[in-house]
C-alpha cells in the first residue's frame, strides 16, 4: 500500500510541477505580493516593522490557503473530468489510496508554503532586529490546519458538483452567511406574528437551522486569534486551543477524506 | 468462467427530467479462460458500457457481473492479474511516456526499470520515452496503452478499440502481441470496428444490438449464420441460369454469384459444348456478412 501511496504523491508532485495553470497562479499571486510589499518593506519605518510583519504574514499564509484550496478543487476533479481516474481504478488502487495521495501531496505542497510564510517572518524578525515572536508560529500552524480541513472540504465539493459550482459552494455557502439567515428569518418571524408567512419563514427556519448546524466551520477559534494576530506575542497564544483547533481540523479532514472516498466508490466513470 | 455478466441491466439519466437511456438491458455474456473474445455492435450498441461494467467501473443497476468468480470493484486486488486499454487515451497528460508506464507498474507492484523499459521497447516507443503525453499523437498514445498492458503480465486483458490510431505496421505488431499474451495463458476481451481484424484474432465473439447480446458464438459458426456462394467467371452464353446473380457482364466474360447449393447444376452447365469456365471461387460468408445478417434480424 505504501508503494502505490508513494508512487501517487511522486506523480500528484508531477502535475504541480508541470501544470501550466498552477504554476501562473502561483506566480501571479507572488507578483501581487511582491508588488505591494516590497516597497512599504523599503520605505517604512523603524515603528512600522512589526505592523509589516503582520501584513507580510497574513499575505503568505492567505497564499497558502487559497493555493491550498486550489489544490483540493483541481486535483481529483481534473482526473475524473480527464478519465485518467479510470486508468487507476483498473488497476489494483484503492481509490480511498489514491485519495490519499491526493491529500497528502496537497499537505507537503501546503506545508512548504507555510514554512516559507514562517521562514520570511522569521528572517524579517532578524534583518530588523526584532525578538521572534513564537506567536507566529502558532499563527502559521493554525493557519496549515485550516488550510488542510478547507481543501478536503474543496475535494468533496469537486467531486459531488463540477468544481466552478464547488467553488461558488466554498466562496458564498458560508457558515456566516447561514447565522445571518437564521437572523433574518428569526426577526421575520417575531416581526410577523401569527400570519400564515409566518409559518412558512419558521419551515424555512428550521431548514436553515439544521444546515448551519451541520455546515463545517474552518475557523473554530476565530475570536481567540484576534489578540494575537495583533500582536504576535507568544504571550497571548493559548497553546490548548491551538491543540483543539488543530484536532478539529483534522477530523474534519478526516470526515470530508471518508466522504469523498465514498462518493468516488458508488460514482460511475463512462 | 473468467468473464460473466448475467442478466446486467444499466441505465443512464439523461437529465433531471428528460428519463433514461438504457445503455444495457437483460445483458448476459460469458467468455472462457483462453479465449480471444471479441463484443461487436454498431455504435451505441453498449459495448463500452458492458467493459465498464467488467472492470467494475459502472455499477450495474441490476445483475451482476463477475471475473475470475468474484465482483469487480473500483481498484479491487483482482486488477492485479487484469490489463485495461481504453478506447481513448485516458493518461496524464503531463506524465512522460517512461513516467506513464512506470506509474502503471508501480500500481500494479511492479519494481525496477528493466520491465518497463522492456515494454516501452516492445512497443518501439524507445526512443519516445522522454516525451510528454501531451505531445504524443494518436497511435503512440494507444501504444503506450498497448505497453501499459504488458507490464503485469495479465491473465485477462480488456482492450477497448485496441487498433484505434494505430499505423498498419502497428496493427500487425499489436495482432502479433496479442497472439504472443494468449499464448501465455491469457484470455483476450476486446471490441472493435474493423471485422477482419477480429475475424483474424478472436475465436469467439458476441454480437451486441440495443444493449443485449444477439447472437454469442464460436467464430467459426457466427461465420457460417450467413449462406455461403461461389463467385464464378465464364464465358458469356444465352440463356444464362436464373441462379446466378450477375454482377458484371461484357463482351468477353459474365461475372457473378451462385449459391452453393447451386454448384452442381451450375458445373453441368458448363461442361457442354461451346462453354468456357474462367474462374470458380468459393466465397466465404465474412464476419462482416453475418454481422449485418445478424443486426437485420436475418440470424
Amino acid at each position: 500500500m505504501y508503494a502505490k501511496l508513494w508512487a501517487n504523491i511522486e506523480t500528484n508532485m508531477l502535475f504541480y510541477r508541470r501544470n501550466r495553470l498552477l504554476v501562473a497562479a502561483a506566480l501571479f499571486i507572488v507578483l501581487v505580493m511582491c508588488l505591494t510589499s516590497i516597497p512599504a518593506i523599503v520605505f517604512t519605518s523603524k515603528s512600522q516593522h512589526l505592523d509589516l510583519i503582520k501584513v507580510v504574514l497574513n499575505m503568505v499564509t492567505s497564499f497558502g490557503t487559497i493555493v491550498t484550496v486550489g489544490l483540493g478543487l483541481m486535483l481529483v476533479s481534473q482526473h475524473i473530468r480527464d478519465r485518467s481516474v479510470k486508468m487507476i481504478f483498473t488497476k489494483p488502487c484503492l481509490p480511498e489510496v489514491w485519495l490519499l495521495g491526493s491529500f497528502l501531496s496537497a499537505g507537503l505542497v501546503a506545508a512548504v508554503l507555510f514554512a516559507g510564510g514562517l521562514l520570511i517572518a522569521s528572517v524579517l524578525f532578524m534583518v530588523w532586529s526584532i525578538p521572534f515572536q513564537s506567536g507566529v508560529l502558532f499563527i502559521v500552524v493554525n493557519e496549515y490546519f485550516q488550510a488542510m480541513s478547507l481543501m478536503a472540504f474543496a475535494t468533496f465539493l469537486s467531486v459531488v458538483f463540477h468544481p466552478v459550482m464547488a467553488l461558488f459552494v466554498l466562496l458564498v455557502l458560508r457558515e456566516g452567511m447561514f447565522y445571518w439567515l437564521k437572523v433574518m428569518l428569526a426577526g421575520g418571524i417575531k416581526a410577523l406574528g401569527e400570519s400564515g408567512l409566518a409559518v412558512l419563514l419558521k419551515v424555512v427556519k428550521f431548514f436553515v437551522d439544521a444546515v448551519y448546524m451541520i455546515w463545517p466551520t474552518f475557523a473554530p477559534y476565530s475570536e481567540k486569534m484576534m489578540k494575537l494576530g495583533n500582536s504576535l506575542r507568544g504571550a497571548d497564544a493559548d497553546w490548548m486551543y491551538l491543540g483543539l483547533a488543530a484536532m478539529y481540523s483534522i477530523v474534519l479532514t478526516a470526515a470530508f477524506y471518508f466522504l469523498t472516498g465514498y462518493v468516488l466508490k458508488k460514482k460511475r466513470y463512462v | 468462467m473468467m468473464v460473466t455478466a448475467d442478466n446486467v441491466s444499466v441505465g443512464f439519466r439523461k437529465g433531471l427530467l428528460r428519463g433514461t437511456i438504457r445503455a444495457l438491458d437483460s445483458f448476459s455474456l460469458s467468455v472462457q479462460q483462453g479465449d480471444i473474445f471479441a463484443l461487436l455492435g454498431p455504435n451505441g450498441a453498449g459495448k463500452s458500457t458492458a467493459m465498464y461494467c467488467f472492470l467494475g467501473l459502472v455499477r450495474p443497476d441490476q445483475g451482476s457481473v463477475s471475473l475470475f468468480g468474484k465482483t469487480p470493484e473500483p481498484g479491487h486486488d483482482l486488477f492485479r492479474d487484469i490489463a485495461y486499454l481504453p478506447e481513448e487515451p485516458h493518461y496524464h497528460q503531463y506524465l512522460t511516456v517512461e513516467e506513464t508506464v512506470r506509474f502503471y507498474a508501480r500500481l500494479h507492484g511492479v519494481t525496477g526499470s528493466l520491465p518497463v523499459k522492456k515494454a516501452i521497447d516492445r512497443v518501439g516507443l524507445g526512443e519516445f520515452r522522454d516525451l510528454r503525453m501531451a505531445k504524443c499523437s494518436k497511435g503512440m498514445k494507444q501504444k503506450v496503452g498497448i505497453a501499459q498492458c504488458l507490464i503485469n503480465d495479465p491473465k485477462l486483458v480488456f482492450l477497448d478499440e485496441p487498433t484505434r490510431g494505430l499505423d498498419p505496421i502497428a496493427v500487425k505488431e499489436f495482432r502479433d502481441v496479442l497472439v504472443e499474451l494468449n499464448k501465455k495463458g491469457a484470455t483476450i476481451v476486446l471490441n472493435s470496428h474493423v471485422l477482419s481484424e477480429i475475424e483474424m484474432i478472436c475465436n469467439r465473439a458476441a454480437i451486441m444490438n440495443k444493449g443485449r447480446v444477439v447472437v454469442q458464438d464460436e467464430m467459426a459458426r457466427l461465420r457460417g449464420t450467413s449462406l455461403e456462394a461461389y463467385q464464378v467467371e465464364c464465358a458469356p452464353f444465352e440463356p444464362l441460369p436464373e441462379f446466378l446473380k450477375v454482377l458484371v457482364k461484357t463482351s468477353t466474360s459474365v461475372k457473378g454469384e451462385i449459391p452453393a447449393e447451386k454448384l452442381d447444376e451450375f458445373m453441368r452447365l458448363m461442361v457442354l459444348p461451346g462453354r468456357k469456365l474462367i474462374e470458380c471461387t468459393l466465397k466465404r460468408a465474412t464476419l462482416e456478412d453475418s454481422f449485418f445478417a445478424v443486426l437485420k434480424g436475418g440470424a
